[in-house]
């Protein structure tokens, strides 16, 4: 178990070596100087060579390599080019929202599943779970962006009750504004979730010790969520950890839909500006997400799971 | 993409791998949903081979008179935010959104078939750079990798292709790996050795063919996921560049007049949709098989 776990500790930590390692490749790869991008185009020859030997990029790449290193390490990860402020600071200011929504989205997305896979199991083979699994299905073809600008249209623009976007400032404006954006994740993460819970439930409620509660006079209503729920729930977070590079895409995309000022709105705002520092810093935060994303779902899955620790 | 589909290696100390998970959600779908999704490609398909001809007006020529005009029998889904014909857009739309769907996946597919199917035949050291590689590619957040490409690479439509085929032949390699890896040490592959075939021979003849059936369904799968990334990146600015007429692009221009002219952004949302999950239903039927 121990070993196990350290073996896992391990293999994350050489991915997020390995990361920084492509985030590096790809600051490299980035067409033009860094210096002349922030020196501007009109800098004399001179400056913008000084400006390369101050900021040591003359040196050998593996030296700039251990430097880049050194200083993520030290949560140092550059300057902007578009505001000239640390990149880190930048991240830092903006982590909140998209963790928010993260959060958010992730939790409404279990409730909505675990009640629309329990109901679908439950009444399994009625209209209500043909109706649950034709909305399920039909859901993953929806691109993410569509769905939340119908849930504008159909939600926030008629009732007036919710932000069509944005964060607003108070907290309560915060929450409010954050209402549509994690029901839209959630409905983007929802549709598999549901499916693996449907099939684990149903699953479980045809096994025997199900059976032998049910003899014993259990009522249905309890034999499916005391009984059957939590010996399906496992899969569920594997799913969920599996789902990780997916959610983060959810995320970029929700909040760009709902003008959020997250992580996700400002990778493609840097994109734009092509602010390779900003670029690079994102991508290697959302990396470091995945793989504790992973890290967090091995250790849920041991806590609920005896099985797992014992293999 | 289809980081959900594919079936990994299982790992040892984990009762559950994703694949298993995955696996057991599976389910058949009828011959009725088949068809249904059969037919709404084969459509589709149609659609992006005869689109820019039966398109009733040009779909780039603005008239700048009649802005987000509403629906008449002139311009059937009315005009877009410059003027321009939405239903003409829309079924120009489905050859650039549908052909570069389709190469997007087909490329990864190809390059991530030959080099799964080699790395496992071979084994040794190339197999292990390969499985690193593979391994680095998978913990990066996909789309967010594509975005930080597009952003080195610049946009248009080469880049696309480009990117998505560095980001996507992953997980054909990991597919194709395990089977390849499976089969390999079976008798018959051994009876060729000795009876003198060619290792290309039996990566071509004998061992592609069986890794063949799973990588067809995950393809046709990531086609929809590569066409719903395609579009989303067209609504955030970085994927097909205007003025090309593109299902993403048109719901981002349409968005700030949504209140009113609603059926701008539903029309091209709903093509997708539509699309997608024909596919996904085709999809669904080849793996239950």
């Amino acid at each position: 178990m121990v070993a196990g776990s350290l073996k896992r500790l391990a293999s994350a930590l050489a991915l997020l070596v390995g990361a920084t390692a492509v985030s590096f490749t790809l600051g490299h790869l980035a067409p033009g100087s860094p210096a002349r991008l922030l020196l501007g185009i009109n800098a004399p020859q001179k400056a913008v060579n000084a400006l390369t030997a101050q900021l040591g990029l003359d040196r050998p790449l593996w030296v700039q390599y251990g430097d880049y290193l050194w200083n993520v390490l030290h949560g140092d990860l550059g300057r902007s080019y578009s505001s000239g402020m640390s990149v880190g600071g930048l991240i830092a200011d903006r982590f909140e929202v998209t963790a928010w929504l993260l959060v958010a989205g992730l939790t409404l997305s279990i409730l909505l599943s675990v009640t629309l896979a329990t109901l679908a199991a439950g009444y399994r083979g009625t209209w209500v779970d043909t109706c649950i699994r034709a909305f399920t299905a039909a859901s993953i073809a929806v691109p993410v962006f569509w769905s939340g600008l119908l849930l504008v249209r159909l939600i926030a623009l008629p009732t007036g009750w919710l932000p069509v976007g944005g964060f607003g400032d108070t907290p309560l404006q915060h929450v409010r504004s954050m209402v549509l954006p994690a029901l839209c994740l959630a409905i983007f993460l929802a549709p598999i979730q549901v499916r693996v819970l449907r099939t684990n439930l149903v699953e479980s409620l045809g096994s025997g010790y199900v059976e032998a509660a049910a003899s014993r006079g259990v009522p249905r209503r309890r034999l499916l969520t005391r009984h059957a729920l939590p010996n399906a729930a496992a899969p569920v977070i594997a799913i969920v950890s599996v789902q990780a590079g997916y959610l983060l895409f959810g995320a970029v995309m929700v909040e760009n839909t709902f003008q959020l000022p997250g992580l996700g709105s400002s990778l493609v705002l840097a994109v734009t500006q092509r602010d390779y520092p900003m670029i690079n810093g994102i991508t290697l935060v959302f990396a470091a997400l995945v793989i504790s994303f992973s890290l967090i779902a091995d250790a849920l899955t041991a806590l609920i799971d005896p099985r797992v620790r014992v293999s | 993409m289809t980081d959900l589909i594919v079936d990994p290696p299982a790992k040892a100390g984990r009762s559950y791998t994703s694949g298993e998970v995955v696996a057991s959600a599976r389910k058949p779908v009828g011959r009725f949903g088949f068809r249904f999704g059969l037919t709404i490609v084969i459509l589709a398909a149609l659609l992006a081979i005869v689109g820019p001809y039966i398109a009733p007006y040009n779909p780039n020529a603005q008239d700048l008179l009649v802005r987000l005009a509403s629906p008449s029998s002139a311009h059937w889904l009315g005009t877009d935010e410059l003027g321009r014909d939405e239903f003409s857009r829309l079924i120009v739309a489905a050859r650039v959104d549908l052909g570069v769907a389709v190469l997007a996946a087909l490329f990864p597919f190809i390059l991530g078939t030959v080099v799964g199917a080699v790395s496992a035949y071979f084994g040794s050291i190339w197999d292990l750079a390969v499985t690193r590689l593979v391994d680095l590619v998978l913990s990066f957040p996909v789309y967010v990798l594509i975005i930080s490409l597009i952003a080195i690479a610049g946009g248009g439509i080469r880049t696309l292709l480009i990117v998505f085929t560095v980001v996507d032949w992953v997980q054909y390699a990991r597919l194709v790996r395990s089977v390849v890896l499976r089969l390999k040490n079976e008798d018959y592959i051994s009876a060729a050795r000795l009876g003198g075939v060619s290792h290309l021979r039996i990566l071509v003849r004998h061992l592609w063919p069986n890794a063949m059936r799973s990588s067809l369904t995950l393809l046709v799968t990531d086609m929809m996921y590569v066409l719903l990334g395609l579009v989303s990146l067209s609504y955030l600015g970085l994927g097909i560049p205007p003025p090309t007429a593109d299902w993403g692009g048109m719901i981002a221009g349409a968005q700030p007049y949504m209140q009113q002219q609603w059926w701008l952004i539903a029309a091209p949302g709903f093509m997708i949709a539509l699309i997608g999950s024909g596919l996904m239903l085709i999809g669904e039927r080849l793996d239950a098989r």
